[in-house]
């Protein structure tokens, strides 16, 4: 069953419901391989959207409900959203999406207060002129779902995931962690986080009852461990800095947490020190690394053993997942041996199709199969350093390129940098990550140094005005969390950005 | 209503927060996405800086922070 905010779906009652906006969309035109947005909060009925969006054959694509109106508007135009599933509860965003492009159908499938007004139509409208029944089995290759993540030419970009992919995680993660049907997992992650694809496709693989936690206590540390506790939780899945602030908050209390018997988390390195106080507050639970990027999904696991001994810096991202096999290559894409660090590139059924609209990049990440030609297949390059050990599994060491994680969310240094040229106010702009020490959680967040253009005071006005413009262009997490004004920014002697010397005007001077 | 103005200037001026000044006082900041989970813990740490209290990790929770006026609320009862 589906659980959140004290209502509670059975799968037949899912069935139903689904079926109901399967018909809707079928009946505004939505056809096999369509683009369907949900502009929705997070909610049973975004699991109703997403599954009625599958049902009627076509692809969804999950919105930040946070994200500046201009970012919803360039996904929808970006991917060609033929309909939008939205929610009372989003009035601005929903009406916005509906005055950039009237062509594209818009259902109220969510909230109390039905949005009244132009061509929005609520679920009852919308199935009237519908057709009884619709179901469309979507073949391997056809498009589940899109996410957006971040893109180094300035713009998101759309990952494009097959029902394959998606299948292919969801019963490699049911099988790996046994999920059944007297399991609850807690459904942390957004809907256009792919971390949610385990919650509401793995628990379906497994039967098993998804409990969606609502978008406001998910950011209150010990509101969260007490929904983890009532909910019954038996597995979690998020980005380590939840679990981290958790921990750290004091919240999570081993006796209101029986059942919760395995924690999962990806996006980002988890500190071993605090790892290993994770383990001492909640002994006895599974827990396991996962790792992989939007366009392979988890690709690698490590079930954490006992910490106490662990005397290495930093935890392996683990062995491959079975249906999945990394290679470890040097710059020429020729394999290195054990030991040696070189970029992660990954072959298997989890592979994204490519990217939206964008042959380029796809191909520049999709690349030939060059261990097996005679399968045609290819090969995702991960633009991860890795170093394989002799037991199998990967070390993690850093980026090949400029791109970084706040939170766990993927960011393009360069989409920032990008955003910041657009105002008023910058004549030139980088952006670097720095760690920062917030209440003794070290988190990555980004630091700019902009030099003014000519008639901008670089005082405190002007960054207030700067931070707005970039609140209407880019996500909060893209934010810098510090502006740096600057007379010139460092090149290196070959005339690009020197990075390097940003960054060492920001670490604390050693000895 | 002073601790919600003076809320509501920090929201403005030292988050650069371009809705604060549309925000009511009961208007849900998190869940419309007018702030995120950082620009939570700024305002906690000025809360406590500016009205010299003290917030226990297990207090910050919804009840107190979702709005305005429950932040401003909070703060009451904490002086008082």
């Amino acid at each position: 069953m589906l659980a959140g905010a004290g209502r509670g779906l059975s799968y037949r009652e899912l069935d139903r419901e689904t079926a109901r906006v399967a018909a809707a969309l079928a009946g505004l035109g939505v056809q096999r391989g369509d683009r369907v947005g949900l502009l929705l909060p997070k909610s049973i009925a975004s699991l109703v959207g997403i599954w009625g969006v599958l049902r009627c054959g076509a692809a969804y694509v999950p919105i930040d409900p946070q994200a500046p109106p201009a970012r919803v508007v360039y996904m929808s135009q970006n991917c060609g959203m033929r309909a939008v599933l939205v929610s009372g509860e989003l009035p601005e965003a929903a009406a916005a999406i509906r005055e950039s492009a009237p062509e594209v159908g818009v259902i109220q499938i969510d909230g109390d207060e039905p949005l009244a007004g132009d061509g929005i139509l609520s679920l009852d409208a919308a199935t009237r002129s519908a057709p009884g029944f619709v179901r469309r089995p979507a073949t391997p290759r056809d498009l589940a779902y899109i996410l957006y993540t971040s893109g180094s030419t300035g713009s998101p970009k759309g990952v494009m995931l097959s029902h394959l992919a998606a299948l292919s995680f969801a019963e490699w993660a049911a099988a790996r962690f046994a999920i059944g049907p007297e399991d609850v997992l807690g459904n942390h992650a957004p809907f256009h986080f792919d971390i949610s694809t385990f919650d509401v496709f793995a628990a379906a693989c497994g039967g098993a009852c998804v409990a969606v936690l609502d978008d406001e206590s998910v950011r209150f540390p010990a509101a969260c461990a007490q929904l983890m506790a009532e909910e019954r939780l038996t597995v979690w899945y998020s980005v380590p800095g939840v679990l981290r602030r958790m921990v750290r908050a004091g919240a999570l209390d081993p006796e209101a947490l029986p059942a919760l018997r395995t924690l999962l988390f990806a996006g980002e390195p988890y500190p071993v020190s605090e790892l290993r106080s994770l383990q001492t507050t909640l002994p006895g639970r599974n827990l396991v690394n996962l790792y992989g990027p939007t366009e392979t999904n988890v690709c690698t696991y490590w079930p954490v053993p006992d910490l106490c001994n662990w005397t290495e810096p930093s935890i392996p991202i683990g062995f491959d997942c079975e249906g999945c096999q990394g290679v470890v290559v040097d710059e020429t894409l020729r394999p290195v041996p054990d030991g040696v660090e070189g970029e992660l590139l990954v072959r298997g059924g989890t592979l994204m199709s490519g990217y939206w609209g964008d042959p380029e990049q796809t191909e520049a990440r999709l690349v030939p199969d060059f261990l097996y030609p005679h399968l045609g297949d290819r090969l995702y390059r991960t633009g991860d350093l890795v170093t394989r050990r002799a037991d199998g599994s990967y070390d993690f060491h850093g980026r090949r390129d400029h791109m970084i994680k706040v939170r766990g969310y993927r960011v393009e240094l360069a989409e920032v940098e990008a955003a910041l040229m657009l105002g008023e106010w910058v004549a030139e702009g980088a952006v670097v990550p720095f760690e920062f020490d917030r209440e003794g959680v070290r988190e990555t967040d980004l630091v700019a140094f902009i030099v003014a253009r000519e008639g901008a005071v670089p005082d405190a006005k002007t960054e207030r005005a700067l931070r707005q413009d970039l609140g209407t262009r880019i996500p909060k997490y893209m934010i810098p969390a510090e502006i740096r004004w600057v007379r010139s920014l460092p090149m290196t002697s070959t005339g690009k950005l020197d990075r390097r010397a940003l960054r060492a005007t920001l670490e604390p001077v050693s000895n | 209503m002073e601790i919600v103005e003076s809320i509501r200037q920090f929201l403005r001026e030292k988050l650069a927060i371009a809705a604060a000044d549309r925000v009511d006082e009961d208007t849900p900041l998190i869940r419309k996405g007018i702030i995120d989970s950082v620009e939570l813990m700024q305002i906690v740490t000025f809360l406590e800086a500016t009205y010299g209290i003290s917030v226990d990790d297990s207090e910050i929770v919804p009840k107190n922070f979702r709005s305005l006026r429950t932040m401003a609320d909070f703060v009451g009862q904490k002086r008082g």
